[in-house]
């Protein structure tokens, strides 16, 4: 039997990068990613090489960890959780807050379609396998939703300092 | 204005920007996974133990090996309690005066010599020996003491004159031989 966590280290990044693309970074993110493997070494045994690779079932287990997560939590679906002040967190992560920031404005199916193609790494096949979709249909939906983020990323631009400028009294 | 002129940038910033965990997080799951990857690793070598040896008794059965092989384990049972424990050669008829030594490791043997029934006597000989003495030796000749069925009554004299005939006409010739052995006498 093949073991799908022989090799663990590049699975927990691809889990934890989709946890935080679709829950938001920080210590909650980290509980499910936690989760996922304690829950993926329990069970271990269903995983069948044939019907996907460990990187797609894996995600799957955190799918479910995550519903449970956001059912446990009373938070609304499409907010933030409560995760460290941008000044608190290291440069490198207050970079990435915005993008992050932005998915979560989104609504939870574009928001999942991107976290599990951008944060998870899968292909659209196999997000289609996932959602029970074809792959031509999870390739609109994710071009679809690409250009939702895009404007709304358009639309959150400051606008150019000369009209700024120009708009303010003088004193 | 435009931060992202197509897709593909945003797609390049969306994996660029994607969260990496804590070193500590991926080093914990990553020891957790090992223990229990090389906990499991134990149960698979037992189960497959079990699994063999299964198969093994089964192709043993298949072709008679197992009482050969139950047959084989009695043997290794019997010396290894011989080891242990030592059994002593029960003697048929132990002879009436023999040293402890003597008794661990002789046996009674009565020999005859030629048709002469009085002639007889009881040696102690080793046991590898007996079958030898049974060959070789006259008529009459037996495991254990002579008894007074080897002697005639009123025939022949004793020359030994180790036992006498008794008045109820038994007698009993014991003849102590000792062979040293291991340098005791």
């Amino acid at each position: 039997m093949h073991d799908p966590l022989a090799n663990p280290e590049p699975l927990i990044k691809r889990v934890y990068g989709y946890v935080a693309y679709r829950i938001g970074d920080g210590p909650e993110a980290e509980d499910v990613t936690s989760e996922t493997f304690a829950r993926a070494l329990r069970y271990r045994e269903s995983f069948d090489s044939r019907r996907g690779d460990p990187a797609a079932w894996l995600i799957g287990i955190a799918r479910r960890c995550i519903a449970d997560a956001l059912r446990s939590r009373l938070n609304t679906p499409g907010e933030l959780p409560d995760v460290a002040a941008p000044d608190a967190l290291d440069e490198r992560a207050a970079s990435r807050v915005d993008m992050t920031r932005q998915l979560a404005r989104l609504d939870v199916r574009d928001r999942e379609l991107l976290a599990l193609r951008y944060g998870a790494d899968l292909t659209a096949r196999q997000i289609g396998e996932l959602l029970e979709l074809k792959t031509n249909a999870v390739e609109v939906a994710l071009h679809r939703a690409l250009a939702r983020l895009r404007e709304q990323v358009d639309a959150e631009q400051p606008r150019p300092v000369e009209l700024r400028l120009t708009s303010q009294p003088q004193s | 204005m435009k931060l992202f002129r197509n897709d593909d940038e945003l797609e390049r910033e969306l994996r660029r920007q994607r969260p990496e965990p804590r070193d500590e997080l991926v080093a914990m799951v990553s020891e957790r996974v090992a223990e229990r990857r090389r906990g499991s690793r134990v149960g698979f070598r037992l189960a497959f133990a079990g699994v063999l040896t299964a198969g093994m008794l089964a192709g043993l059965a298949a072709v008679g090996g197992l009482s050969y092989a139950a047959d084989a384990v009695q043997t290794a049972a019997r010396s290894a309690q011989h080891v242990v424990a030592p059994v002593k050669h029960a003697a048929p008829a132990k002879p009436a005066a023999v040293s402890s030594a003597d008794k661990q490791y002789k046996v009674a043997f009565c020999k005859h010599y030629g048709d002469n029934k009085n002639k007889a006597k009881t040696i102690l000989i080793d046991p590898s020996a007996v079958p030898a003495q049974l060959k070789h030796s006259d008529k009459g000749s037996h495991v254990g003491a002579c008894t007074s069925g080897d002697f005639k009554p009123g025939k022949g004299k004793d020359k030994d004159k180790k036992g006498k005939k008794g008045k109820k006409g038994k007698s009993t010739v014991v003849k102590k031989t000792v062979v040293k052995k291991h340098g005791k006498k």
